[in-house]
C-alpha cells in the first residue's frame, strides 16, 4: 500500500494542494445528490441524466482507449459489446429480477467472454483484422442477435431496472444517485487502468502498437498480449453497456449501431490514442454535445470524422498527445539554449550498463557452446535464404557473421532469435532446442537481439524503454498487475532503480523522458544496446551495431564491445558490415555466402584465407 | 445449383471488383482501405442526385459519379496518405476509418434512396433463371476491368513497377517510377472500382442508405482479398467469385436466418485467418 502511495505521489507530482483540491471536487461529485434534493430546480433530475450519460460514454471511451490506445488494435465493433451489457442487464434486472449488481458483474463476464472468442482467431495475424472481425461481429450481433425475441425483447427491446440492492434499500429511482454510482464505477475503472499503464501489462501493449517484433524481442508474448487487451476492453465495454441500458430504463438493438461504434473510435483517436484524460475529455465532450449545439447535433459524425482524418494526418498520436509533446518541446527548447552540440554523438562511447541478474530457467553455465544453430534451411517462395549453414558460438566469446547483402545473415538472426522458423535444422541454446519456441520465449530464456532499424518502441521514452527492456525480468504475473497486489509495486521500484542506472551508465540522464524518435539515430543505437544489455542476456545478438554512427564513435564502440565480453562476461554474435569493427572484436568469425558457411574459423585465419579477402576485404585489408 | 451459380458469379464479379481495389491499395502502401465499399456507396447517392434531381440519363450521371469517386481518391490520398506514406500504417488505416465514417455520416443526413438500373428488362434465361441486364452488366465489365487490370499490371513497366513497390520500393524508383505516382495511382483506380461496384451493385438492388455498402460488400470483399492472399489480383477477383456463390447458397438455404450472408462471409475470412493466412491463391510472403 505504502509503495502505491509513493508511486501515486511521484508519477502525478502529488502535492497537499492538489489532494486537497481534488477531494473538494470528489466530494461535491458524491454529495451532487444533495443538491438535486435540496434545490430541485437548480438541479434538475435530468441534469443528472445528462452527466451520467456522459460519465457513461467516459468508461466505454477507455474501454476503447485500452484496445487501440495501448495495444493498437483497432475495434469497429464495440458497440456490440456495449449492447451485450445493456441487454444481459435488461435479461437480468427484468426478466429474472435479480438485483443491478449481479448483472453488472455478469456483463462485464460475457462482454470479456465473446472478446474472447471474436479475438482467437483475428488477434492471431497480424494486421489489422481484428478490425474486419468486429465490423462483421458489430453488424451480426446488432441485426441478428439483439433481434432475438426470447433474448432481447425483439424489435421492441427490453425494459431494464437497476435497483442495486434493494435489501439494503439502495435503488436510484433519481438520476442523481444513478450518476454518482456510475461516477464511483467510472473512478474504479481509472484505478484499474492506472493499475495497467503502470505495470509490464501496459508496456506489453504498448510494445505491441509500437512494433510487434520488437515486443517479441523484449519477451513480450504478442498474441497473448493482444487477446488480454480485447478481452479487458470488452469486460469495461460491457460494464459500460449495463450502465447505458440502465439509464435509459429500456434498450434497443437500434441503439448499438455501426455509428454508434464509430463514433467511439472518433472519441478515442481524437482525444489521443492513449490518454486517459484526453479520452475522458473527448468522450464527456462527445456525450453532452447535443445539449450544448442543439443545432449541430445532426453533424456531430461529420465533424468527428473531419477531425479524426485530420488527427491521423496531422498528428497520429492523438490531439491530446500533440498538446503534450509541444509542451514538452517548448521546455526543451528552453533547456537546450545555449548548449546546441547536445545532440551530437559523443566522440568515445560512454560505458555500457554493467547490471547482473540472475534468471529463472536452464542454468547459465551449461556445458558446451551457447548457441548451436545445425543444417538450417529457409526459404521464401522459390528463393533459398540459407542452405544447410550452421554456426557455433562458444560462451564468452564475440563470433561476427560476415557476408556480402542477401547472404542469408539476418536470416540466419531471425532463425536463431525465432523471427523465422526454418524448414530444416535445429537451434540450440544452452544445450536445450528451441526450434519450436516463440520469440518471446528465447528472449525469456536469456536471448538478448536488436535490429537493423532500432529495436525500440519510438514513441516511448527513453525511461519507457529501459522498463519494458526488463520484461523477461518482470517476474510478477498477469492476474498480479491487474489487481495490483504489493509485490508489483516492490518489482516495479526494482526496474526504475535499474533503469536509472542504466541510464546514467549511457550517460543519458538528460533524455530519460525523451521520446526515443527525437534521439539521433546513433543515440538510439546506444539506447537500443544500453537495454540488450539490462537483461544481461546469456546471448546477445547484434545486428549491426555500428550501423548509424559516427566514424569515431563506431571506433570506440569495439572498445564497448570487448567490455561486454571481458567485464561484462556476455556472449555476443555480431552481424556487421564495418570490417574494421569485425576484426577489431571478434574471436571467430563464420563467412556466409549464399545462403552457405563459406569458411569459418578464427579472426586471424580468415583474414588468410586469400578465398576470403579477395571476395570481401578487398586487397588492402591489413 | 446453376441458379446459385449464376446468381453467385454475377454478385461476386462485385465483390471481386472491390476486392481487387483493397488489394491494389494494399500493395502499394500496405494499408487496408476500409473506405473501399462506401466510396462506392457515396457515388451512388451523387448518381442519384444527379439522375433522378437533375434528370440527366443515366450513363451521363453514373460517369460523372464515378468522376467523382475517382476524385475522392485522388483527394484523399494527395491530402491525407502521401504526407503519411512514411509514417505508421496504422495511422494511414485510420485515417481510411475515418473517409469511410465521413462519407457515411454525409450520408446520413440524406434520406435512404431508391435507384432504377440503368438497363430495364427482364434480362435473358440461364439456367432457369432470369438474370437482370445490370447484373449481366456487372458481371461482364467486371470480367472486362479485371482482365484490363491484370494486363495492365503484368505488361507495363508501371504495373511491374507496382508489384515491386512493398518487396523493393529502391528498385522501383530505379525502374523511373515515383512511389507518389504508384500510390497515387492505386487510390485513384481503387476509388473508381469501388465506385462502380457501388452503382451496380446498389441500382441492382435498388434500395440503399448510408453506410450500405460497407455493411454488404466491405466484409465479403475483405474476405475475397484475404483469399487471393492480400498480393493476388486474379486471386482476389476470384475470391470474390468464390464468396459471392457461398453468399447466394446460403441464403437459397438458409434465407430465413437473418444476416446468414454476413455470416458466411465472416466465417470464410476466420477460417482464412486461421488456417491458412497466404489465402488460397497466394505464397507466402
Amino acid at each position: 500500500m505504502r509503495e502505491i502511495v509513493a508511486a501515486l505521489k511521484e508519477k502525478f507530482a502529488i502535492t497537499r494542494r492538489r489532494v486537497i483540491g481534488t477531494s473538494i471536487i470528489l466530494a461535491i461529485i458524491i454529495l451532487s445528490p444533495i443538491l438535486g434534493r435540496v434545490a430541485p430546480v437548480a438541479f434538475d433530475d435530468a441534469k443528472f441524466g445528462l452527466a451520467a450519460h456522459a460519465v457513461i460514454y467516459v468508461i466505454a471511451g477507455l474501454a476503447l482507449n485500452l484496445l487501440m490506445g495501448y495495444a493498437g488494435q483497432v475495434s469497429l465493433g464495440h458497440a456490440a459489446f456495449i449492447g451485450v451489457g445493456a441487454f444481459t442487464t435488461g435479461y437480468m434486472t427484468w426478466w429474472l429480477g435479480l438485483a443491478f449488481i449481479y448483472a453488472l458483474i455478469t456483463s462485464a463476464v460475457f462482454g470479456a467472454l465473446l472478446a474472447f472468442l471474436v479475438g482467437l482467431p483475428a488477434l492471431r495475424i497480424r494486421g489489422l483484422y481484428l478490425a474486419v472481425a468486429t465490423l462483421a461481429f458489430g453488424v451480426i450481433m446488432k441485426d441478428v442477435v439483439f433481434q432475438l425475441e426470447f433474448l432481447t425483447g425483439g424489435q421492441g427491446g427490453t425494459t431494464v431496472r437497476r435497483p442495486l440492492l434493494e435489501e439494503l434499500g439502495l435503488d436510484f429511482i433519481l438520476n442523481a444517485d444513478y450518476f454518482v454510482f456510475c461516477f464511483v464505477i467510472l473512478l474504479g475503472v481509472w484505478l484499474f487502468d492506472w493499475f495497467i499503464t503502470s505495470s509490464k501489462v501496459g508496456r506489453g501493449f504498448l510494445a505491441i502498437r509500437e512494433d510487434e517484433d520488437v515486443a517479441a524481442s523484449f519477451g513480450v508474448d504478442v498474441a497473448r498480449y493482444k487477446l488480454l487487451a480485447f478481452v479487458l476492453s470488452g469486460a469495461i465495454a460491457g460494464i459500460a453497456g449495463s450502465l447505458f441500458g440502465s439509464l435509459s430504463f429500456i434498450t434497443q438493438h437500434e441503439q448499438f449501431t455501426f455509428s454508434f461504434s464509430l463514433s467511439f473510435l472518433i472519441m478515442v483517436v481524437v482525444g489521443g490514442l492513449g490518454s486517459r484524460p484526453g479520452v475522458a475529455t473527448a468522450a464527456a465532450f462527445f456525450a453532452v454535445f447535443s445539449r450544448l449545439f442543439p443545432g449541430l447535433e445532426e453533424y456531430v459524425g461529420i465533424i468527428g470524422a473531419a477531425l479524426l482524418i485530420f488527427t491521423m494526418a496531422r498528428h497520429p498520436t492523438g490531439l491530446a498527445q500533440a498538446f503534450l509533446e509541444a509542451r514538452e518541446a517548448k521546455k526543451a527548447k528552453a533547456a537546450r539554449a545555449g548548449e546546441l552540440e547536445e545532440d551530437d554523438l559523443p566522440n568515445v562511447l560512454p560505458s555500457l550498463p554493467a547490471i547482473t541478474v540472475s534468471r529463472n530457467g536452464a542454468a547459465p553455465d551449461a556445458p558446451g557452446p551457447v548457441l548451436k544453430a545445425e543444417k538450417i534451411s529457409v526459404s521464401f517462395g522459390g528463393l533459398v535464404a540459407l542452405d544447410g549453414a550452421g554456426i557455433e558460438v562458444p560462451r564468452g566469446k564475440i563470433v561476427g557473421l560476415i557476408g556480402p547483402n542477401g547472404a542469408g545473415k539476418t536470416t540466419m538472426f531471425n532463425v536463431v532469435s525465432g523471427f523465422i522458423k526454418p524448414n530444416s535444422g535445429t537451434v540450440t541454446f544452452k544445450g536445450e532446442d528451441v526450434t519450436r519456441l516463440a520469440p518471446h520465449q528465447r528472449a525469456g530464456r536469456g536471448m538478448g537481439r536488436t535490429f537493423q532499424l532500432i529495436g525500440l518502441g519510438k514513441n516511448l521514452t527513453v525511461r519507457e524503454n529501459f522498463l519494458l527492456a526488463q520484461h523477461t525480468l518482470t517476474t510478477y504475473g498477469i492476474p498480479s498487475a491487474l489487481l495490483r497486489l504489493p509485490r508489483v509495486g516492490a518489482l516495479e521500484a526494482v526496474l526504475e532503480d535499474r533503469s536509472r542506472e542504466a541510464i546514467s551508465a549511457l550517460g543519458f540522464e538528460r533524455f530519460t523522458d525523451t521520446p526515443v524518435r527525437n534521439l539521433s539515430h546513433g543515440q538510439q543505437r546506444l539506447v537500443e544496446l544500453g537495454c540488450s544489455l539490462v537483461t544481461s542476456p546469456d546471448l546477445l545478438l547484434l545486428d549491426e551495431p555500428s550501423g548509424g554512427m559516427a566514424p569515431a564513435a563506431a571506433e570506440s564502440l569495439a572498445e564497448r564491445l570487448i567490455d561486454v565480453r571481458d567485464k561484462l562476461g556476455r556472449t555476443v554474435l555480431l552481424i556487421e558490415h564495418h570490417i574494421p569493427l569485425v576484426l577489431a572484436v571478434c574471436d571467430e568469425i563464420y563467412v556466409l555466402n549464399f545462403g552457405q558457411i563459406l569458411s569459418h574459423g578464427t579472426t586471424e585465419s580468415i583474414t588468410r584465407n586469400p578465398e576470403v579477402v579477395a571476395a570481401y576485404f578487398g586487397e588492402t585489408v591489413a | 445449383m446453376g441458379q446459385i451459380i449464376t446468381i453467385g458469379f454475377a454478385s461476386g464479379a462485385l465483390l471481386g471488383l472491390l476486392a481487387i481495389g483493397i488489394v491494389l491499395v494494399y500493395k502499394a502502401s500496405r494499408v487496408l482501405n476500409f473506405a473501399q465499399a462506401e466510396i462506392g456507396n457515396f457515388a451512388t447517392y451523387i448518381a442519384w442526385f444527379l439522375i433522378i434531381d437533375f434528370g440527366l440519363p443515366w450513363a451521363v450521371g453514373g460517369f460523372l459519379a464515378l468522376a467523382a469517386a475517382g476524385a475522392i481518391g485522388f483527394v484523399f490520398e494527395r491530402f491525407i496518405v502521401r504526407p503519411m506514406l512514411n509514417g505508421p500504417k496504422l495511422a494511414i488505416a485510420v485515417a481510411t476509418l475515418g473517409l469511410m465514417s465521413l462519407l457515411g455520416f454525409i450520408e446520413s443526413e440524406w434520406e435512404p434512396r431508391f435507384i432504377r438500373p440503368p438497363i430495364s428488362g427482364r434480362g435473358p434465361e440461364i439456367f432457369g433463371i432470369f438474370v437482370s441486364p445490370t447484373r449481366l452488366l456487372a458481371f461482364f465489365s467486371a470480367i472486362a476491368l479485371g482482365a484490363a487490370l491484370y494486363w495492365f499490371v503484368k505488361r507495363t513497366t508501371f504495373g511491374l513497377g507496382l508489384l515491386a513497390s512493398a518487396h523493393d520500393p529502391v528498385a522501383v524508383r530505379l525502374m523511373g517510377i515515383r512511389m507518389k505516382h504508384l500510390s497515387l495511382f492505386t487510390w485513384v483506380t481503387a476509388s473508381l472500382l469501388g465506385g462502380l461496384a457501388g452503382l451496380l451493385a446498389l441500382s441492382a438492388t435498388g434500395n440503399f442508405g448510408a453506410f450500405s455498402m460497407t455493411f454488404s460488400f466491405l466484409v465479403p470483399a475483405l474476405a475475397a482479398a484475404l483469399l487471393g492472399g492480400m498480393t493476388s489480383l486474379p486471386g482476389a477477383f476470384a475470391g470474390g467469385m468464390l464468396i459471392g456463390v457461398l453468399q447466394t447458397a446460403l441464403s437459397f438455404n438458409f434465407g430465413s436466418i437473418p444476416g446468414v450472408e454476413q455470416l458466411g462471409a465472416f466465417a470464410v475470412l476466420i477460417a482464412v485467418l486461421v488456417l491458412r493466412p497466404q489465402g488460397l491463391f497466394g505464397k507466402v510472403a
